[in-house]
């Protein structure tokens, strides 16, 4: 549905891409990663016809974008990450002002699949952010396009807000459409994407499906909380045991990366030996944000 | 086009531009005849008074000219963020994307906000023409009245295309307003100056204050300026929204 190659975008002096290159299968929903100002923004502009590349190739479906005369041409449901509406316009205008052709029953279904059958009426002005992100979503897909590409939709929004928007990416995906989304929320990621990309100085860091991504980093994590703090030698002893890959300590709690599970039984009877007793004993798999954590500093 | 033309209509009803437009040309329209019979003979004093003869005519041609010098500005800074505010506020993001055309997001604001240029001054010039009749007596004929409001109409609709371009270029309202400004009063003096009113904008506002509903070749020039100008500044919006970079400020 997407393919980038080679993208370059200079703002004056400053390169913010530098020769990116990204793949997202038709159908997928793709998660794009990467801390602020690293180049999220500006592929996505340039993939929604907005903005256009200094060098490289974007094609959306085998078309290239910078050879569409308007962005609208290209028929891509964009989000921009702060949505911007017409105050004065109801919610219900705002989706019949924006459709290609006035359709009062469409318009009906997205406001009642978005939740905003209630506020429809009112003016936009006074919406929430949660509801003018579930506005937002509904603007991309008033004239059903097969591809979407929404910036941080559920950023800024509190938990209740931020599930909404994941459920209407879910439903989104369950439409069979495809969805190009970035954030920095990585539990949302891990929560409904195929694909994730990760983006850091301009550049594709990776791109791989979650489910090989979690293999492949999945080494255990065991998260414990010591009754007594542990002396920095025991600390240095307990790193060097077999299995055990790293050790970072956060407050009073530790992070023992281990190699597989089994370890924990080595590392149990370590502190057992040093007397070490412990108010919590947790094990966890990796997550996202230790791989995301780990790349950037890394990097 | 329509549902553009819808979203101006409730644009213009909604945030009051009409309203403001409508009450600040109906004050110039009465103030300028108490103005004129009641103020102006109180200032100049008796002998003075006696040689200085007000008349409905006099009256009319005073309010367009207030229209042009007070009316402007107020036009200038009640719709200069009619571009300028989308583009500075993101507003046409959405619809660009969603597939509205430039050509029909610029061209329902000259239309909508245009056919105000020529309904409200024109109906302003009417409660002038009548209140003028009623402190001055009756001069002149409604033909020639008309004729002159809708030559000054025309002459503003051109005032609003200078709007709507220099809003798309500055992208901040303020600075739009001032530059429609220079631009009006410019040529305004600069043809006055060069005594070639007739092949400019201002012709339309000489001839308007003529009051006498003729068509010469003169008048024909300065309407197929005006025509020409406004085409051509339309023109040049259009150009510089197709190779406009948007949503910029987010990327960066």
């Amino acid at each position: 549905m997407i393919t980038v190659t080679g993208l370059k975008k200079d703002f004056g002096d400053f390169q913010a891409l530098k020769g990116l290159n990204m793949h997202v299968q038709a159908g997928e929903v793709y998660g794009f990663i990467g801390q602020n100002g690293v180049g999220k923004t500006t592929t996505m502009n340039i993939l929604a016809g907005l903005s256009r590349p200094t060098e490289g190739e974007c094609l959306i479906r085998g078309k290239d974008v910078t050879a569409v005369a308007h962005p609208g041409d290209l028929r891509v449901g964009y989000l921009p990450e702060e949505p911007k509406f017409y105050p004065w316009l109801t919610a219900r205008e705002t989706l019949l002002y924006l459709s290609e052709v006035p359709d009062n029953k469409r318009v009906e279904e997205i406001l009642r699949w978005t939740g905003l059958v209630d506020g429809a009426d009112r003016r936009v002005g006074g919406f929430s952010r949660g509801m003018k992100q579930r506005l937002g979503i509904g603007v991309a897909l008033v004239r059903n396009p097969d591809l979407f590409i929404l910036d941080e939709p559920s950023s800024a929004l509190d938990p209740e807000g931020r599930s909404v928007v994941l459920r209407l990416i879910k439903d989104l995906k369950n439409m069979g459409k495809t969805i190009l989304f970035s954030t920095h929320i990585l539990d949302d990621i891990e929560r409904i994407c195929d694909t994730v990309g990760m983006i850091n100085d301009g550049r594709m860091v990776f791109e791989k499906p979650l489910t090989q991504l979690q293999v492949e980093h999945a080494q255990p994590v065991l998260d414990m909380i010591p009754t007594v703090p542990i002396r920095p030698d025991v600390a240095d002893a307990l790193s060097k045991v077999v299995g055990v890959v790293s050790l970072t300590r956060s407050e009073s709690s530790w992070a023992v990366r281990v190699a597989h599970p089994g370890v924990s039984l080595t590392v149990m009877s370590f502190l057992a030996e040093h007397g070490i007793a412990v108010e919590s004993f947790a094990f966890r798999k990796a997550r996202l944000e230790d791989l995301f954590l780990k790349e950037v500093s890394d990097k | 086009m329509k549902s553009e033309l819808q979203k101006e209509i409730r644009y213009a009803l909604r945030s009051g531009r009409i309203l403001i437009l409508f009450a600040s040309l109906l004050f110039l329209a009465l103030l300028t005849p108490i103005m004129l019979k009641v103020v102006l003979p109180q200032v100049l004093g008796g002998e003075v008074n006696d040689l200085v003869m007000m008349t409905q005519r006099d009256c009319i041609r005073s309010y367009l000219g207030d229209v042009f010098e007070i009316g402007g500005i107020v036009i200038a800074f009640t719709l200069c963020g009619l571009t300028a505010c989308e583009l500075q506020g993101d507003t046409w993001l959405l619809p660009v994307c969603a597939g509205k055309r430039f050509g029909h997001m610029v061209g329902a604001k000259l239309l909508v906000f245009g056919t105000l240029q020529v309904i409200l001054p024109v109906a302003t010039l009417l409660v002038d023409y009548l209140y003028s009749s009623y402190l001055f007596g009756f001069e002149v004929g409604i033909s020639a009245v008309l004729f002159s409001g809708i030559l000054q109409s025309i002459y503003l609709v051109f005032f609003l295309s200078c709007l709507i371009m220099w809003g798309v270029f500055t992208r901040k309202p303020i600075p739009a307003g001032f530059l429609t400004l220079a631009t009006a009063y410019g040529i305004q003096a600069i043809s006055s100056l060069l005594r070639m009113q007739g092949w400019t904008p201002s012709g339309l506002l000489t001839q308007a204050m003529e009051l006498n509903p003729t068509v010469d070749s003169s008048l024909l020039i300065s309407l197929t300026v005006t025509v020409l100008l406004i085409v051509t500044t339309m023109r040049i919006t259009m150009a510089k929204l197709k190779y406009m970079e948007w949503n910029e400020r987010s990327a960066q």
